[in-house]
């Protein structure tokens, strides 16, 4: 059973449109949601899955979600150069491994 | 020492993130995890001075620190430390492929109600794997990078094609005075016709036997039917005399869970006690052959095994706890991955995926698949993970074949949607063979995936009990390091 569609916006000086769409990939068993934008809005029409669920709980969660992503955006924008180091360090090791 | 560290970021405020990962817990605080895998449980309000960087109280500076979570800006030495770790568990990378399945034959004397192999009368050779093919699929296993090769005999009833296992272990044993490779030999056998001469054999060439023990005989005799209706009494007395002839510790045995097996941990874990074994694999529901029927199904099936495989796994610690050693497979598997730089183990849970890379399966009519669950899905129909024949592949052209390159690509968790972000995925795997059985594509949706749910379940359930529990500490420390 699904509910009424229900509008959440988001400002789009704040959020990034990939921060919501990944929210809503999560939140995908629990909500069917079509994602626009308008003007300064990130704009989601969301309808509830699970009908255990209020729109209420489910609006509160959705915002959770997308804020943790906004938090993993940032940690990944800021940490890019030294995973890319890591990374090269770690598999340049095991590239020295093979060949010994 | 909590206060000089206090005073040092206080003074200078030079500490900064290392790249890391986070999910939050419906039982509350939050999980962070370092790019190895390496984790902390932080209250909410930890978790909300990580987040704004606020590094204003020493223990929390120190727990940062000491996990590669945050580091002292521009340190070098946690960069050196966590390329070390990545570099210890991805030694193995391309060393493909250790495990090697011949599936000697279909014919099986069991009707097993779960069986998704098609398994053939008896007396039907037709569907007996040929000399010549298995010859060509050992030049294949041999051709592997890996070091260690193990060749595990499946069928239906493996030991109804004896005489191919004997032509096989002999010649494998030939080939390897030029390669000079860790050999080892399965049966995977349900012990129903073995005699004195399989056991001569067997200890000649040190040979290891894997059989099927459901659980009590109620239940075992109830999925595992045959004539006589005494599949349990056969296994038991098979165990028996395996470990008379070779030795105690040279048969394990294997659980299928059905819907029968779920009300009734404590009753199959009882029985693996009983017959001396000190590990237990508390299998996952096949989504395979008859299990699929739809999403629905399938995700409510999950729920009900996952209430199972907790009410075992509590009772397997308290039997622990209480002096009776006994492992759990899956359990010790995440333990792996969670507490030491081991990547596992275990075809199902490996990154990249285990098919193929980990295991190839050489089918009794010479095609060769990704996994035997590809080969399941091949009694289904579908030929997905098919990845050539030993009649015309070489090692390389199987594993650089696209239905193995792509399904790899694809399903690669540490790009796949969710797993990306996700605070588990280091202690998860990919598998593309499940994804698509139950799903239709490699990579599968992930709010609804069975897969994805066990481990967002199980992981953070071994983690709160590592954390409040001492005894478990202790143990899982053991369960990750055997």
């Amino acid at each position: 059973m699904l509910t009424d569609p229900h509008i959440v916006n988001f400002d789009s000086a704040v959020f990034s449109v990939e921060s919501v769409q990944k929210a809503v990939y999560r939140m995908g068993n629990k909500i069917f949601a079509s994602i626009s934008l308008d003007r300064n809005l990130i704009r989601l029409e969301i309808e509830v899955k699970d009908k255990k669920a209020t729109i209420e709980e489910i609006s509160n969660e959705l915002r959770q979600t997308v804020n943790d992503y906004s938090l993993r955006e940032k940690i990944s924008a800021e940490t890019q150069e030294v995973r890319n180091v890591v990374l090269a360090t770690a598999f340049s090791r095991v590239v020295s491994q093979e060949n010994e | 020492m909590v206060t000089s560290l206090l005073q040092d970021n206080q003074e200078r405020k030079v500490y900064e993130w290392l790249p890391f990962r986070f999910d939050r817990l419906r039982s509350g605080g939050v999980v962070v995890t370092n790019m190895l895998g390496e984790w902390l449980k932080l209250s909410d309000s930890e978790f909300n001075d990580l987040a704004g960087k606020v590094f204003s109280k020493p223990e929390l500076l120190i727990k940062l620190t000491s996990k590669h979570i945050i580091r002292i800006k521009n340190d070098k030495l946690p960069v050196r430390l966590l390329a070390l770790k990545i570099a210890t568990k991805n030694k193995n990378l391309s060393y493909a492929t250790g495990l090697h399945i011949f599936v000697v034959t279909l014919r099986c004397e069991h009707a097993c109600e779960y069986c998704q192999v098609s398994r053939q009368n008896s007396r039907n050779t037709e569907f007996d794997m040929a000399e010549s093919d298995a010859y060509a699929a050992l030049a294949i296993a041999f051709m592997s990078p890996s070091q260690n090769i193990k060749l595990e005999f499946q069928g239906g009833e493996s030991l109804l094609n004896f005489d191919l296992i004997k032509k096989i272990v002999i010649r494998a044993q030939e080939m390897n005075i030029r390669f000079k490779k860790n050999l080892a030999f399965v049966i995977a056998t349900n012990l129903a016709v073995i005699d004195d001469e399989i056991l001569s054999f067997a200890k000649t060439h040190n040979i290891f036997f894997s059989t099927s023990l459901d659980g009590p005989s109620s239940l075992h005799n109830a999925n595992r039917s045959r004539p006589g209706k005494n599949s349990w009494e056969l296994a038991i007395s098979g165990i028996e005399r395996v470990r008379k002839e070779l030795g105690h510790d040279q048969v394990s045995a294997l659980m299928t869970t059905t819907d029968r097996s779920l009300t009734m941990p404590k009753e199959i874990i009882d029985e693996y006690v009983r017959m001396g074994f000190q590990e237990i694999f508390l299998r996952h529901l096949s989504p395979y052959g008859h299990a699929v029927k739809s999403g629905a199904n399938l995700k409510y099936n999950n729920r009900r095994w996952l209430n199972f495989y907790f009410e075992g796994l509590e009772y397997i610690i308290e039997l622990n706890r209480n002096g009776t050693e006994i492992v759990e497979i899956l359990a010790s598997t995440y333990l792996k991955k969670m507490l030491t730089n081991s990547s596992g183990g275990y075809v199902d849970l490996a990154t990249p995926t285990g098919a193929g890379l980990g295991a190839l399966v050489y089918n009794y009519d010479g095609d060769i698949y990704a996994s035997d669950e590809g080969r399941m899905l091949k009694e289904m129909g579908d030929e997905t993970f098919k990845l050539g024949s030993v009649r015309t592949h070489t090692f390389s052209d199987v594993l650089l074949s696209d239905s193995l390159l792509n399904a790899v690509e694809e399903s690669f968790a540490p790009s796949n949607p969710m797993c990306s972000d996700c605070a588990f995925e280091s202690h998860c795997g990919s598998d593309p063979v499940i994804h698509h059985a139950t799903q239709g594509d490699f990579v599968g949706f992930k709010p609804s995936s069975t897969f994805c749910e066990r481990t967002t379940e199980i992981v953070p359930f071994l983690m709160e009990k590592y954390e409040t529990d001492r005894f478990c500490r202790d143990l899982f420390t053991r369960w990750s390091v055997r």
